[in-house]
């Protein structure tokens, strides 16, 4: 598998405070890679390197293009995707029209295939099609982050980044969304960077794992792996990892 | 009978100039998420540049789509060097600068044109037709000819292109619309242009009925803010339909309220506006923010 994305160096600091200190990992084409970690490990700002809408140090590779010195525009035009935290909607347009940025977000390759693309993600979320027409505030938080997480894969991104993605999701709704990213990235080609607390539900989908611990990569393997690493899950991913193998 | 009609034909002409200002006004809201307190201003720009050329001898026809093209340019200029370098500071910085604008470009007309009233013949001519014993004149059937097409244009630009709804994106989440690889400041200016150019067209459709002065646009300002609070800002139909309203509602309580003549009659539409705003504080035609979870 060649590589889609590369982060090599990566640090970040917010103020005075270095919360990133120089990490490396890579994404592989139609690959799903878990970033697990406890709270405050870093999982959120390396994202947020990535897609830079925080300024970071090192490099970052998309298909071997360097992001240094581009804005996050630029970058999202590049092809990554990132569904924050918060999931950042517009509240105010309907739910069409929040997927129709998704679909104008796309690069000319995949233009043609935007009716056809638009009805797969209704299909694949159909509450979705239900509420076209309501506004996307109007929606609940499952629902918010269904169209968020639509509207980016709209964009065909070549890696999605998304951020906390089962936060104050129900668990049935939590499953779907994680059955539909394996079957994108099956057909889609996309490659996803997982950000979750929920240790446990990320490496269930992931083929791979990045723990991170204040900063640092403390682990990088296959996610069965690290869920079966009883040392790992006790030192940073929680009872919910535990709860992953006990089962 | 007659004379009703003619005061609602006159209010309706008059509502036009609110309206189409008004709409410039719901421009920049809807593709900046600001209120620009300088449009009428740049409106004033627009109308003595046309004079200007005008006085050259270029002729309507050409003298106003150079100008309307210029008010764009000088909106995506002043969105470019003076409203985006304070982008994301504090909503009070916008207003200040947008005030700043209103009084900077006042005294800039001031300074290049004088203070000295002008009047300006209407591009429309100056014949009248009658129907029946009201009578129209080319001015009024003209100026709402062209607010009316200015404002489908407008709505459709939102309503139906992908650079309207990019524009939407980003006024309502800046922060998201850049991870859809859109660039706020480009569509910002892309606003401002728009909103110069909307104005623009205000400022030629009102010089020909008050005159050319640097104080031409206040109290129509004021008037267009008040028909976008009553139409909804969010909304370029509802902002000039509010504009149409307050025109002959202003007109009917000057001829026919005694007690509320001249500036009096004002109590009307702003008593009227008061009463919408607090039934439906979006505006008639806007659309609340609906914010769960």
């Amino acid at each position: 598998m060649s590589g889609v994305l590369s982060v090599t160096g990566l640090r970040a600091r917010y103020g005075g405070v270095e919360v990133v200190h120089g990490i490396d990992f890579d994404v592989h084409e139609g690959e799903i890679v878990a970033l697990v970690g406890p709270n405050g490990a870093g999982k959120t700002t390396v994202l947020r390197g990535i897609s830079r809408t925080v300024r970071t140090q090192g490099t970052v590779t998309l298909l071997g293009v360097g992001t240094h010195g581009k804005d996050a525009a630029s970058v999202a035009r590049l092809g990554v995707g990132h569904v924050p935290q918060g999931r950042g909607t517009f509240a105010d347009l309907t739910v069409l029209q929040n997927l129709r940025l998704g679909l104008l977000a796309r690069g000319r390759a995949h233009r043609r295939h935007g009716d056809a693309d638009l009805t797969r993600m209704i299909d694949m979320f159909p509450v979705l099609g239900e509420f076209l027409s309501r506004p996307a505030g109007a929606l609940s938080g499952g629902q918010q982050q269904m169209l968020a997480i639509a509207r980016a894969l709209l964009a065909r991104p070549r890696v999605l980044l998304i951020d906390e993605p089962s936060l104050g999701l129900a668990p049935v709704t939590t499953s779907m969304l994680f059955r539909t990213l394996r079957e994108l990235r099956s057909d889609w080609g996309v490659s996803v960077l997982l950000a979750e607390q929920n240790a446990r539900l990320s490496l269930s989908i992931a083929d791979r794992a990045v723990v991170l611990a204040g900063g640092l990569i403390v682990h990088t393997g296959p996610s069965a792996e690290v869920a079966e690493s009883g040392e790992l899950r006790r030192a940073y991913l929680g009872s919910a990892a535990e709860q992953a193998v006990t089962r | 009978m007659t004379e009703i009609l003619q005061q609602l034909v006159n209010g309706l002409a008059g509502g036009c100039v609110y309206a189409g200002l008004a709409l410039a006004v719901s421009v920049v809201f809807q593709g900046t998420g600001l209120l620009n307190f300088a449009q009428g201003e740049m409106a004033v720009v627009a109308a003595y540049a046309a004079w200007s050329l005008a006085a050259a001898g270029w002729p309507p026809v050409a003298a106003i789509p150079v100008v309307v093209a210029g008010s764009a340019a000088l909106g995506a200029v002043l969105e470019r060097v003076l409203v985006r370098p304070v982008e994301g500071t504090s909503p009070l910085a916008l207003i200040t600068v947008t005030a700043a604008l209103l009084l900077g470009l006042n005294g800039l007309v001031a300074v290049i044109w004088g203070t000295d009233p002008h009047s300006w013949d209407s591009p429309f001519g100056a014949s009248a037709v009658r129907l029946g014993d009201v009578v129209l004149t080319a001015q009024q059937i003209g100026s709402v000819a062209v607010v009316a097409v200015v404002m489908v244009a407008v709505g459709c630009f939102f309503r139906f292109t992908g650079l309207g709804l990019r524009m939407k994106a980003v006024a309502i989440n800046p922060g998201s619309a850049v991870l859809l690889g859109i660039r706020p400041g480009r569509m910002l200016a892309v606003g401002w242009a728009l909103a110069g150019a909307v104005g623009g067209v205000a400022g030629l459709m009102t010089a020909p009925t008050v005159g050319l002065s640097p104080e031409m646009m206040q109290g129509p300002l004021l008037m267009a803010f008040a028909a976008a609070a009553l139409g909804g800002f969010a909304s370029p139909f509802g902002s000039a339909l509010g504009g149409v309203v307050l025109g002959v509602l202003t007109t009917m309580a000057a001829r026919y309220v005694p007690a509320l003549g001249g500036d009096l009659a004002l109590v009307v539409p702003f008593g009227v506006i008061f009463l919408v705003l607090l039934v439906k504080p979006s505006g008639l035609f806007g659309r609340a923010a609906v914010v769960r979870s």
